[in-house]
């Protein structure tokens, strides 16, 4: 396997173009983050600021909380405190009274069915039967509307503070795309529609549309075909396309999980340890992915990683866990110098 | 199987140490089902509560098996229901051959019968549930999720259609071996069979709950159910601790399986299809994968039926047990006590 | 972003050839399979067992269970999830059909559009059932439905007023095409007209379920089935995804119910109990979980053995002096065999789709990649 190069179906834009951070200009922006499983406190009350177009990374020692925290952004855990915005939208809230969302959905039949058994109990039992139905119909509907959640039924639960957060695939409809530090690709996909996968949110045909082959339903499978060809020649996958995911050497399959992310079209993309596991070669060669998905495409990049070589490269910035407490963030060489740091990742004493 | 999420679940509880929780908990729902049944069936309150707490009894005996299984393998070990059928027909079988046709008046013949039966049939009943987990379940573990489903689900009607070929494909009665006084115990009457059941059962179950918690198997079990990996490496025969589960499992299905022999006098070769459905749900009521839960859970189910009959709707009474699996599963997923044996995502 | 909008604008060839191709081919096939099958029963040992009448009818009964294994396929196959309860929607398609066109409640709507509402009600029904369900782990689910495959004959039987309880609803009224079969075309004297109504909804539903697979929603499926927690964090609306498959498999059941009980012309809740979701899986996965043409196939085996084969075995027994035996009651147990034989020696199925037997071998088939994948070939 080569590098990554450059691709070749649209001109390169100037390198460096889109590394001008804004440092106001914030892309993700999350305040005072906690979770907690039972008693244990993973992130304990952490903020955590991205700018836009920038490549911001995460370190801290084992167990310190980082991919809790990142499976918080990714909309996979609810923090039980704190709130997120990203680009400017409150995306995930603690759920404050989550245990009372069921009775939105059952209220309305409840009151139905109760006057229903009035009627009955009053004599009328025909009108009585017709409410019941009038009820069980009622059920069915906000049944509907609770699986379905249309907006203002989001905005109803918002107003009366049952706020929910926003799930994963709403997370990636807003445009974070993630991989995973320990692999997780559809194995017995091949690595195109592993990648179509990848567009799923960015496709508009319904079931309707593929039962009948409209024009939008050929149109953009026909695209996204197109597309997913070339975000895996983007990560250097040329020629790969209908191997089996599972049949793809590990390095390879890193970069099919980055391709499949891309396709979301992220504008926001989350890298769990995305050099895990990888020789020296392999790992200059992701970083130069990395720091080519940011200037090409401009996405901002939120890194996880051990490797401290690949976090003092690529990143404009870096934040220290610890315990799942921020101890530290900075420039790379801010960082590196921090004694706390030291002491974080050495032991007590190490910086005596 | 293990879905290798290497963030907690989000079910994940650290268990608080709050040891009265449940036998208050207990005691306040003993005590509002005792007035629901005095509202429902007035005089005969008493002899429905009692009633409610036999039948339970068996749920609950059979809970346990869904629950230790699932606790360890995370299957659901659909022809577990069958089993329990299987064992109440070793008991018509045994007490058949025995030439026994009635009651047994004499203590000295009646208690090594009941020892007999019992033995025996929980003794075949573990060695079939082990041979069952050995050629159907074991060669699948690493398989996709569906297919040991979808092999359980075979096993169950194998089970099933071989007593329905072999044996009887109609109700066969079982001698009511156990006289019928009723005692007087202070202002309780009970009579001698239900306190047999609900004895047994409670001993049994708690018989369980100490071998899991006290014994070094017991502690095999457990880890096992935790990480199956890491109790391999640490020297934890994995493939005879599964074994073990379900051999105990199977034999508590047995002894469940003599009980409704003993107590019911009937058996039929459908008879494990829905009472394995109740006690499933009663072991998903409970928390599955919770030995103290599927306890619980069994005699809640007990109740519910009891009292859907003392209501007026014994025809209902299953869509009531179905409700409630249902609604348990909307609004607490982990049953009542959570689950504290496995806990994966 | 310059560089992805500039790839939007490119698109490439539209595949409504392959598309119009692959149904074209599957109404070929159709037309071949019921001109032939008529005429194979008129063959030498097939037409010792019986009548063509005979056969007909029985192909056409056979039409119903292709059609519960196709639909439970999206569900067990496509999808992934684990439905045992499946006979309800049957059931319910069934009694939508009957309150629609009986004496029982009156009206008389025909029976081409109850076609659709039939299946609207059980897909509405699986809609409900799966909801509060597929938010959970995927063994709940199979628990779930197998519970409420047992509750709805329960409901059926227990609600007399509703439904006649026991003795269920007769005097079903028959379809009616004006001009084609005539009025009374359509009975229990000429199962033609039922042949070929069966044949046609089967040949739509095909054409229908290969479309699905081919989309976005069949791709989301797979992603499902493989990893739910990935497929999330793609951008997958699991629980709609999930509750898709869960709709469509049940409102196919709602179908085959409709046609179940006009030709029948009546519903009793005995004849939707679990041996009737039972043999559905029993066919699915004796076909091949995921192969839509297999599960037809296998479906149609299945069946024919159930009724003809084993009737034959017993006639052929007796012949012989023995006189005890009698093969029909050896019908589950077969089952219960077949399911746990195939999944510990061949999971694909009899015949498999390609994926599957991917997923459920270790080893993989190098060259089989490429046909398998549907979209090899369009823009390259």
């Amino acid at each position: 396997m080569t590098a990554a190069q450059p691709d070749d179906l649209a001109g390169a834009p100037a390198a460096g173009a889109a590394t001008e951070i804004d440092p106001d200009r914030l892309i993700l922006d999350a305040r005072k983050i906690t979770k907690r499983f039972g008693g244990l406190v993973a992130v304990r009350s952490v903020d955590f600021t991205i700018p836009e177009g920038s490549i911001v990374s995460l370190i801290g020692p084992n167990g310190a909380g980082k991919t809790t925290f990142f499976n918080v952004i990714a909309g996979l855990l609810e923090p039980t405190d704190g709130a997120i915005a990203f680009r400017g939208n409150q995306v995930v809230a603690h759920a404050r009274r989550a245990w009372a969302e069921p009775f939105f959905w059952f209220a309305l039949p409840v009151v139905v069915l109760l006057i229903a058994i009035g009627i009955v109990l009053a004599g009328d039992e025909a009108a009585g039967e017709l409410l019941f139905l009038l009820a069980i119909v009622l059920v069915v509907a906000s049944l509907l509307v609770a699986i379905v959640r249309p907006p203002w039924y989001l905005a109803m639960l918002r107003r009366a503070g049952v706020f929910r957060s926003a799930r994963p695939n709403e997370m990636v409809a807003l445009g974070i795309g993630r991989t995973f530090q320990n692999i997780r690709l559809f194995q017995n996909m091949t690595a195109l529609e592993n990648v179509m996968v990848g567009m799923h949110s960015r496709m508009r045909a319904t079931p309707a549309d593929a039962a009948v082959r409209t024009r939008r339903h050929n149109g953009e499978e026909a695209k996204a075909v197109e597309q997913a060809r070339h975000w895996l020649r983007y990560v250097g996958l040329r020629g790969r396309d209908n191997e089996a995911a599972r049949n793809l050497p590990y390095g390879d399959q890193r970069r099919l999980e980055i391709a499949r992310a891309l396709a979301s079209e992220p504008r926001l993309l989350l890298l769990d340890e995305p050099t895990a596991g990888m020789n020296p070669v392999e790992t200059r060669q992701m970083t130069d992915l990395i720091a080519k998905v940011r200037r090409e495409l401009g996405v901002t990049i939120l890194l996880i990683e051990h490797d401290m070589q690949v976090v003092m490269g690529v990143s404009d910035r870096v934040t220290v866990l610890d315990h799942g407490e921020k101890i530290a963030e900075g420039s790379p060489s801010e960082v590196r110098a921090d004694p706390r740091v030291i002491e974080a990742y050495l032991g007590r004493g190490a910086t005596a | 199987m293990t879905t290798a999420v290497q963030e907690p679940s989000r079910t994940a509880r650290i268990s608080i140490d709050r040891r009265w929780n449940t036998p208050i908990g207990v005691a306040i729902a003993l005590v509002v089902a005792y007035l629901l049944l005095v509202i429902a069936a007035g005089p005969q309150a008493q002899d429905q509560f009692i009633n409610a707490l036999t039948i339970g009894g068996v749920y609950a005996l059979i809970a346990l098996g869904y629950t230790m299984v699932y606790g360890i393998i995370e299957l659901i070990n659909f022809s577990h229901g069958e089993i329990f059928m299987v064992g109440s027909f070793v008991c018509w079988w045994l007490l058949t051959t025995l030439g026994f046709s009635g009651a047994i008046t004499d203590p000295l013949v009646l208690i090594p019968v009941l020892v007999l039966t019992f033995v025996v049939s929980m003794a075949v009943m573990g060695v079939v549930g082990v041979v069952i987990e050995r050629l159907a379940y074991r060669p699948l573990r690493n398989a996709p999720r569906l297919a040991p489903l979808i092999t359980a689900i075979g096993v169950s009607f194998i089970l099933q259609n071989l007593v329905f070929v072999g044996i009887s494909n109609s109700i066969v009665t079982i001698p009511q071996i156990i006289p019928n006084p009723e005692l007087h115990i202070g202002p309780i009457n009970i009579r001698l069979i239900n306190l047999f059941v609900i004895v047994l059962a409670v001993s049994l179950m708690f018989a369980l709950q100490m071998f899991i918690s006290r014994t070094k198997l017991g502690r095999a079990m457990r880890s096992t159910a935790i990480d199956r990996e890491a109790a391999q490496i640490m020297g934890v025969n994995v493939n005879s601790t599964i074994a073990l589960t379900f051999f105990i499992g199977s034999a508590l299905a047995g002894a469940a399986g003599v009980v409704q022999g003993l107590y019911f006098g009937v058996t039929v070769f459908n008879i494990g299809f829905q009472n394995g459905l109740k006690a499933f749900t009663a072991a998903v009521l409970g928390g599955i994968g919770n030995i103290t839960g599927a306890a619980i859970g069994g005699f809640v189910i007990g109740f519910i039926e009891v009292l859907a009959s003392a209501f007026g709707y014994g025809r209902w009474s299953e869509a009531a047990v179905f409700a409630t699996l249902v609604l348990v599963l909307v609004f607490r997923p982990t049953g009542i006590l959570g689950q504290q044996l496995a806990d994966r995502a | 972003m310059s560089r992805l909008d500039a790839l939007r604008t490119r698109s490439a060839r539209p595949r409504t050839f392959l598309g119009g191709h692959q149904s074209l081919s599957v109404f070929l096939f159709a037309i071949a399979i019921t001109v032939l099958l008529p005429v194979i029963a008129t063959l030498p040992p097939f037409s010792g067992f019986g009548t063509q009448k005979d056969w007909v009818n029985g192909f056409a009964d056979a039409g119903v269970y292709i059609l519960l294994a196709l639909g439970l396929n999206v569900v067990v196959g496509f999808a992934g999830l684990l439905d045992l309860g499946y006979a309800a929607f049957f059931a319910i398609g069934a009694y939508t059909y009957a309150y629609g066109n009986s004496g029982f409640t009156g009206l008389d709507i025909p029976f081409w559009p109850m076609l659709i509402v039939g299946a609207l009600v059980a897909a509405t029904f699986g809609i409900l059932l799966g909801a509060p369900t597929l938010r959970l782990r995927g063994d709940y689910l199979a628990i779930v439905t197998l519970g409420f495959g047992e509750i709805v004959p329960v409901v059926f039987l227990n609600s007399d007023k509703y439904t006649n309880g026991t003795n269920g609803i007769t005097g079903i009224g028959q379809p009616s095409i004006y001009g084609v079969f005539g009025i009374n075309g359509f009975g229990f004297t000429n199962p033609w007209p039922y042949y070929i109504t069966i044949v046609v909804i089967i040949t739509i539903v095909v054409c229908l379920l290969y479309r699905l697979e081919d989309s976005r929603l069949g791709r989301a499926w797979v992603a499902l089935r493989e990893d739910e927690l990935a497929a999330a964090s793609m951008g997958i609306n699991t629980v709609t995804t999930k509750l898709l498959a869960f709709a469509i498999g049940a409102s196919t059941a709602g179908l085959a119910g409709v046609f179940f009980s006009s030709k029948l012309s009546s519903v009793t809740p005995d004849s939707f109990g679990f041996t009737v979701s039972f043999t559905a899986l029993a066919m699915v996965v004796l076909g091949g979980m995921g192969n839509i043409w297999g599960v037809a196939a296998g479906a149609f085996i299945v069946y024919e053995l159930q009724t003809q084969g084993l009737k034959q075995l017993n006639t052929f027994a007796h012949s012989i002096g023995l006189q005890n035996v009698d093969f029909t009651n050896y019908q589950y147990l077969l089952y219960g065999l077949a399911l746990v034989l195939m999944m510990l020696l061949r999971p694909e199925g009899l015949f498999p789709s390609r994926r599957r037997r991917r997923e459920l071998h270790e080893t993989p088939a190098e060259d089989e990649l490429t046909a398998a994948d549907p979209t090899a070939g369009v823009a390259a």
